[in-house]
């Protein structure tokens, strides 16, 4: 898809129609705000089972025997699964099948599920669960990356079908020569950097049920973010085609990267039973299962080091990224590979060398949440340069636009940013909006207070070697169009952009325009919802579709008005010749018509971003279409007594491309840095031997209202030629950089970097205690 | 989620574990948002379960453990987690849910701000944030800012970074102070 495509096809970005840039209420606000059934849990069934498992009482060891006669027999229980009741294979996973359905003789961690009990009442099913009795046999485990690699260390996973020892992957960065760029440095910096284990926390706990089909098939209902893909990895491991299941999504309440692994886990599990059973089989997480037994945000050990002359030029960068990935795959190798092409930042440079390790251990397993990594390495890349302008006495400004991507920069994959590059822009917008210091406000009120800032670029789209997406647009008899589209509204408003963007190209009005239920019997595969390319990719797809269906109906226009059909134009539900507007027909009486001379008025789109490059020896390629940029800068006081941190302000500014809804792009910003708030201060799963230890809100906690800051947020909209009306993403660039804004602020008011997260009161109070700073 | 434990015992045939014993079932009677409700229910279950299990999915479940407001309702007026009840105490009280508040046919100003102002993104915590709000503006009809995100601390939400649910309170708080003004 090309910029002329859409400027031939729908006008160019000077000329944009209504819903463009419009603050369109939210589809879904209406069902939403007075509670109604949207959630997969608030459903009803007949006769339905509910299941509950059985977990691993050791992180790594072999099952030796289980026993499930005495849970059998328990009131109401209508079957005990264990590994040899699955009837295909006993391994699935995303990218390659590493991880038990149930375990069958290796057991790799303590979340791993030996048995499920399912019963005519979740209590029962509780009850019965207790009653499994097993007998295992512990073998060595290893828990963190750094003993996972020694030479002696256990292997994590002996028989994996890729990883290298506990490695599963390494990739390499190696642009320039690093040596040459050191010595060629008047100021070398190297730190370590360490972020934690970070639970999704959305607000809906991980929920689903499957019903049995007469024919066979299943039916899997329930939040996800990726229903193909449920579909592919479990119809292996139930025997069944991808065409006998058919998963329909609910609303999830909240993803971030979370409701991918779950909804896979929810309907392999729900469904074994309701094949077994052929009764529906309800399987909803507690809180307590969702918090303390799903993947996490992976915590990454990065060693930054770099290199800069006098006058701030940056002249080497040298990275080593560890990852603890817990036992399995799942999307790790795209975690890693999205997380080295941004570990850079937003700067030129011409000779970086990073090498990124995806480690395996016996910890809990982690998966993709907002940012898929990029948060923790900007938490590195933008403390250094924190550090780099302290020690340069540089202007922190000054310094990110000197080194920062423009135009025409070229970047550590060597990819030259031809278009769509806003990070100048942000930086001059974000540094306008700041006002005097806050210390110079600060009144004696004993605090100490600064000012950290942070920059960064994300890219829009999936970490996959193409990016695709399809989409359907159907028009029916009464003049309405529907849109069938596999991407999830999760909360971002993905299903009120589409509309927009779907309404504006075909010409109608946007209510008359639904973006359907995402059910795999009815639209097409779109991926995933993720990678913050749920308003780009599928909007590409929903326009091609549409370009389609204009197609079909504009010779039957032309016809009608007795005009060349490459004339005809659609409007707000009109139909006319462009040079003659007065003379209109409506989009109803056009579609009667067609129907009439037997068209049948369907589109099919497919948008591919075409291949994706990355090699992993030396990191050469176009790994990404486009991406965003941003600056966020933070205020913060900080309590010298209990070494409490208050956010009190954030200033964001984010180049987003064109702004479809930007009531819409604000709630993401907002929400995301809230989130980052959450990373940066607050939050930390606490994981002992792989056991979590914080398995609830009260021990995990996110931060609440009064955490909130003022926020001042600035869209910066550098049109996208490659997305629909310029668009590109924002979903989870959001919190990318709020780690490392917070963390220099903290820097600014206590004199001490923070290289760990969270940064607690305790360590905060520590830092000044020992002369951090003067109080 | 149940953690079995290995078993180390010879075990022969023959249970050691207690007996499955049926829960006994206690009448309960109260209203939920005006109408009478009966229902039948063991002492140990919430208030929670009991008014899902009875149709009324408009209160969420959460975490079951009074941490994160999604299941906030009105007991006689006054806002409080529905998990942190048992069923049996709501004998004879009046229940307020969101539905009660206003439904998508008759949405109450709260609920209409919170759509315009772009409060509402997955909607899970709405419900109870809307409660709570309820309550808020009721005993506080001009809330400050503060007093706004004190009023709910109590309610987490993952999406939306509070903002825009706060401003829309305080817009709601200005059209019904507004109202009550003209009526006077």
């Amino acid at each position: 898809m090309s910029e002329r495509f859409y400027q031939e096809m729908f006008g160019g970005p000077d000329d944009d129609g209504d819903l463009i840039g419009a603050d369109m209420p939210r589809v879904d606000g209406p069902p939403k705000a007075d509670g109604s059934p949207v959630f997969a849990a608030d459903h009803k069934l007949v006769n339905p089972l509910y299941v509950v498992p059985v977990t691993a009482p050791i992180p790594c060891g072999t099952l030796e025997r289980v026993d499930t006669a005495e849970a059998e027999t328990a009131p109401g229980v209508a079957c005990v699964l264990t590994a040899k009741d699955i009837p295909g294979q006993k391994l699935y996973g995303m990218l390659m099948p590493d991880q038990p359905a149930l375990v069958d003789k290796r057991i790799y961690s303590l979340q791993d599920v030996v048995a499920i009990v399912a019963a005519d009442t979740l209590e029962q099913a509780e009850f019965a669960a207790g009653l499994v009795k097993m007998k295992t046999k512990a073998l060595p485990a290893v828990f963190e990356t750094q003993d996972a690699l020694k030479d002696d260390a256990p292997i994590v996973q002996p028989e994996h079908p890729v990883a290298k020892g506990n490695v599963l992957t390494h990739l390499k960065i190696r642009k320039g020569d690093v040596e040459k760029g050191f010595a060629e440095a008047d100021v070398v910096l190297e730190n370590t950097y360490e972020t934690q284990f970070i639970d999704h926390a959305y607000l809906e706990p991980d929920a689903g049920y499957v019903v049995p089909n007469p024919d066979g098939s299943i039916t899997c209902t329930g939040p996800t973010q990726c229903p193909h893909m449920v579909r592919r990895v479990i119809a292996p491991v139930l025997g069944l085609g991808q065409n006998e299941i058919q998963f329909i999504s609910t609303p999830p309440g909240g993803g971030f990267g979370g409701k991918e692994e779950t909804s896979i886990e929810i309907a392999m599990r729900a469904g074994l039973v309701a094949l077994k059973t052929r009764r529906p089989a309800i399987y909803n997480y507690t809180r307590e299962e969702s918090l303390g037994g799903k993947a996490k945000r992976v915590p990454a050990v990065v060693q930054h080091k770099i290199g800069a002359k006098k006058n701030g030029k940056i002249t080497a960068m040298r990275i080593h990224i560890y990852l603890n990935k817990g036992p399995y795959a799942a999307v790790g190798p795209g975690i890693i590979k999205k997380l080295i092409i941004h570990s850079s930042g937003a700067y030129e440079c011409d000779n970086v060398w990073a090498d990124g390790y995806l480690v395996l251990t016996n910890n809990i397993n982690t998966c993709a949440m907002r940012g898929l990594g990029v948060p923790q390495v900007h938490f590195a890349i933008e403390s250094q340069m924190d550090e780099l302008a302290l020690s340069l006495e540089m202007d922190p400004f000054e310094l990110r636009r000197l080194n920062g991507y423009k135009l025409g920069s070229s970047t550590a994959t060597r990819q030259v940013l031809d278009q769509s590059v806003g990070y100048m822009d942000c930086l001059d917008k974000a540094e306008k909006a700041l006002g005097p210091h806050p210390r110079e406000n600060a009144n004696g009120d004993g605090l100490l207070h600064g000012r950290g800032m942070a920059g960064f670029w994300y890219s829009t789209g999936a970490a996959s070697p193409s990016d695709s997406c399809g989409a359907q647009v159907h028009v029916t008899d009464d003049g309405k169009v529907q849109v069938g589209v596999g991407i999830i509204e999760l909360g971002q408003g993905s299903h009120t952009v589409l509309a927009q963007i779907a309404a504006e190209a075909m010409g109608v009005r946007f209510e008359d325009v639904r973006i359907m239920q995402v059910d795999t019997d009815a639209v097409p595969e779109s991926g995933f919802t993720a990678g913050s390319r749920s308003t780009t990719i599928p909007g590409n797809a929903i326009c091609e579709a549409i370009a389609e269906v204009r197609g079909i109906l504009a010779p039957v226009a032309a016809e009608m008005l007795e005009g060349p059909a490459e004339d005809i134009a659609f409007k707000h539900g009109r139909v006319f010749i462009k040079s003659a507007p007065e003379r209109s027909i409506s989009f109803g009486e056009v579609v009667s018509q067609a129907l009439l001379v037997g068209e049948q008025i369907t589109g099919q789109g497919w948008f591919t971003t075409g291949p994706l490059t990355f090699n992993p020896e030396t990191g050469e390629g176009r790994p990404f279409m486009v991406y965003s940029y941003g600056v966020q800068v933070a205020d913060v006081a900080v309590d010298p007594d209990t070494g409490e941190v208050w956010v009190k302000r954030m200033v964001a500014a984010h180049d987003v491309g064109r702004a479809i809804n930007p009531q819409g792009v604000i709630g993401q910003i907002q929400g995301g840095i809230e989130m980052g708030l959450g990373q940066a201060l607050i939050e930390e799963i606490d994981v002992h031997e792989g056991r979590v230890l914080t398995p609830d809100l009260a021990r995990y906690e996110i931060p609440v209202s009064m955490d909130t800051p003022e926020f001042t947020t600035i869209i910066v909209e550098e049109v996208n030629a490659t997305g629909p009306y310029g668009a590109k993403g924002v979903g989870e660039s959001s919190l990318v950089p709020t780690l490392a804004a917070i963390s220099n602020a903290v820097r600014d008011a206590v004199g001490h970097r923070f290289t760990k997260l969270p940064i607690t009161p305790e360590s905060v109070a520590m830092a000044i205690h020992k002369g951090g700073v003067a109080v | 989620m149940k953690m079995a434990t290995a078993s180390k015992s010879k075990r022969t045939g023959k249970s050691s574990a207690p007996a499955y014993v049926p829960p006994k079932k206690l009448p309960i009677s109260f209203t939920v948002n005006g109408q009478e409700v009966s229902a039948e229910a063991p002492a140990h279950t919430t208030l929670l379960y009991l008014l899902r299990d009875l149709g009324f999915t408009e209160v969420k479940n959460g975490c079951e453990a009074g941490d994160c407001g999604a299941c906030t309702i009105l007991l006689d007026g006054l806002a409080m987690n529905a998990c942190c009840a048992l069923g049996v105490q709501a004998e004879g009280r009046e229940i307020t849910t969101v539905k009660g508040i206003g439904t998508v046919d008759n949405l109450h100003p709260i609920q209409q701000k919170f759509i315009e102002h772009g409060a509402i993104q997955c909607g899970f915590c709405t419900p109870g944030m809307i409660v709570a709000a309820k309550e808020l503006l009721d005993l506080t009809p001009n809330p400050s800012r503060h007093e706004i995100k004190a009023g709910i601390a109590g309610n987490l939400c993952r999406c939306t970074g509070y903002v825009k649910i706060i401003d829309a309170i305080e817009a709601a708080a200005e059209e019904l102070s507004s109202k009550k003004g003209k009526r006077k």
